[in-house]
């Protein structure tokens, strides 16, 4: 009984914080435009007619408008909001990601960005890159592995509390503020991407300066005693924006993209380039394929390595 | 002997990729490429920012030596002598272009920036003399203003963008010039065919990959434009076309999984399993409520005519 109440304080509301963020929005244009016509009808520049402060506002709809200072007052979503905003995810998209391994020189760049963009710790990795060597006589490669963001995910089967989840767009996302930690999810990954705080988050005196609305897209402020996972930076992409990972590789590995479209992007060169055909020729891959996962991360072989065998493969005893 | 032979054809080989990497030829008419415009501050300062987001990771910052050597080919200091040898118009081929570890930024960067990011390295050249290259001259006489319009031939099932120039009130088709067309995709712009030139009606024909997918209707954004807009100018147009395959691909969370949630259940199993566990339950109590009457009829004082023994 009390998981069907969980699930229906967890269904998709009417997402309120939107709503009241749009009619704010539009209640400033139209202040604006009664501002600026008043202005003009009663002969002054909103300029000139600075009695109380005005501020340079930008609307929905991309026009500069001035209101009075005493009149703005400034909109966050709530909680509650970035909540169901964050189950609903972006309709009509399948969020694809390649990962060149012939091109990867371990920079560690997109680690950084990662663990920047979501306050980790220095040990805690959403994206890390691991170094491979299949035998003693092939040269080692580097491999970044973030989540794979499985099309039947082990770990959101698993959960008893629905605090991880997948989206229709194929993001698989935890929400912090229902996890209790019990680290099932951890367990169940066949990859083992999921990270567990167990201590106090990296940010956490600036949670204490500046309190904020915890986003479950972006797994911010971090909570000691739950779990973070990557997120496919679901925050920028609903911007259109490229994953910070992605943005911030210097040596062309990620491509990311919507399957649905058939188009991936490249994070460095920003080539877009047909999804289909690259995994294709490419011969892509998808890690632990026979588990029946189905993950959304495909791998492109890594032909001509750039690093050396560490030690040469004694052959004595060939 | 065999790893004699190996360590020689090794070296061989150390020494035709050092010759090959130390030689980057650019085409000579892209060597002699110049800016139109004066190097600013401003651009400068612009061509900062970029290099610190796009270049400083491997490069280092200009002046100080810290690149990552490790890579090969090394990448250098673009404050350095190697660097600033180098032609205004080759750094922009290397820059545009790219090589092995080097990657390509003609999509990246728009052709501005990267004459921002040849501004600020040049900054760090006290010797340098910045020349400027003349406007380039065209076959279109000046003063025509050029259109483009892009439409689908279900005949030859190909996309065809006309170009027309109207000069003096009269409209002619614009021949021999470059066009681009690309379709446009959530996190960038894809290419269609290659840049096409148009023909001696204006046109332009670009092969169309039916498989392409659109929007649930099959629309697809066009977009054709110059591949020389600097000389052409940045004119483009937009045109959206119902030539896509439709996608009406369902959510990911829609089919039943293990993994979704009770939401998803039909209601044939809802119903059968809250049945089956109260038909459980109600057997259970069925069995203490019997037991309970038994045990009550065991206390019950029998009549002395009614006992049988």
């Amino acid at each position: 009984m009390s998981s069907e109440q969980s699930n229906k304080s967890n269904a998709p509301k009417k997402s309120k914080g939107l709503n009241s963020r749009r009619d704010f929005m539009r209640k400033i244009g139209l202040i604006g435009a009664a501002a600026t016509t008043g202005a003009v009808s009663s002969g002054f520049t909103s300029s000139s007619s600075a009695n109380n402060e005005y501020v340079k506002v930008l609307t929905s709809d991309n026009k500069l408008v001035e209101i009075p200072k005493s009149q703005v007052q400034e909109v966050k979503l709530n909680t509650a909001a970035l909540q169901s905003r964050g189950r609903i995810g972006i309709p009509g998209k399948r969020w694809v990601m390649v990962i060149d391994l012939a091109k990867c020189r371990n920079a560690r760049e997109c680690i950084k960005g990662c663990q920047e963009h979501h306050h980790l710790h220095p040990y805690q990795y959403h994206i890390n890159t691991l170094v491979m060597q299949d035998n003693p006589q092939s040269a080692p490669y580097n491999m970044p592995k973030p989540c794979m963001h499985c099309d039947n995910p082990p770990c959101v089967s698993v959960c008893p509390v629905d605090a991880t989840f997948k989206r229709q767009d194929g993001v698989v996302l935890i929400d912090n503020e229902r996890c209790i930690g019990c680290r099932f999810c951890m367990a169940a990954c066949p990859y083992s991407v999921r990270v567990f705080n167990w201590e106090e988050p990296f940010q956490a005196q600036l949670y204490k300066e500046e309190p904020m609305e915890y986003d479950v897209e972006t797994n911010i402020p971090q909570k000691k005693g739950t779990i973070t996972k990557c997120l496919f930076s679901a925050d920028c992409l609903r911007d259109g924006e490229l994953p910070t990972c992605v943005r911030a590789c210097p040596n062309e590995v990620f491509y990311f993209g919507d399957q649905n479209e058939d188009a991936v992007t490249n994070g460095t060169t920003r080539q877009t380039v047909v999804l289909s055909e690259l995994l294709e020729k490419n011969a892509g891959y998808r890690l632990m394929e026979e588990l029946g996962t189905k993950p959304r991360v495909y791998y492109l072989p890594p032909k001509d390595r750039v690093f050396e065998t560490p030690e040469k493969p004694d052959n004595h005893h060939s | 002997m065999r790893r004699y032979y190996t360590t020689l054809i090794l070296s061989v080989c150390a020494v035709f990729g050092l010759s090959a990497q130390s030689t980057w030829s650019v085409p000579q008419d892209q060597k002699e490429k110049l800016n139109t415009i004066e190097f600013t501050e401003s651009m400068e300062k612009s061509g900062a920012d970029v290099f610190a987001g796009k270049c400083k990771v491997c490069h280092g910052v200009p002046g100080q030596n810290n690149f990552n050597a490790l890579l090969n080919p090394s990448p250098g200091d673009p404050a350095g002598d190697k660097f600033q040898k180098n032609t205004d118009g080759e750094l922009f081929y290397k820059i545009s272009e790219g090589r092995v570890t080097m990657p390509s930024f003609k999509t990246a960067l728009s052709k501005d920036d990267i004459w921002n990011i040849i501004a600020y390295v040049r900054s760090f050249n006290p010797t340098y003399v910045q020349e400027t290259s003349e406007k380039i001259e065209t076959n279109i006489p000046e003063g025509t203003q050029l259109a483009m319009d892009i439409s689908y031939n279900t005949d030859k099932d190909v996309v065809e963008v006309l170009l027309t120039g109207t000069l003096n009130d009269i409209t002619n088709p614009v021949g021999g010039v470059n066009i681009k067309l690309m379709a446009q995709r959530y996190f960038g712009n894809l290419q269609i065919d290659e840049a096409k030139s148009t023909n001696k009606r204006g046109i332009a024909t670009f092969s169309w990959n039916k498989e392409l997918p659109g929007d649930s209707l099959g629309n697809i954004e066009l977009m054709a434009s110059f591949v020389d807009s600097d000389i052409y100018g940045p004119l483009s147009s937009e045109k959206k076309l119902v030539i896509g395959k439709p996608n009406n691909n369902p959510p990911l969370n829609k089919g039943r999984a293990m993994w979704n949630t009770v939401k998803k259940a039909p209601l044939w199993i809802i119903i059968g399993y809250t049945g089956a566990v109260l038909i459980v339950w109600i057997f259970i109590f069925y069995v203490l409520f019997s037991l309970k009457n038994i045990f009550a009829l065991g206390k019950e004082s029998i009549s002395e005519d009614e006992k049988l023994i």
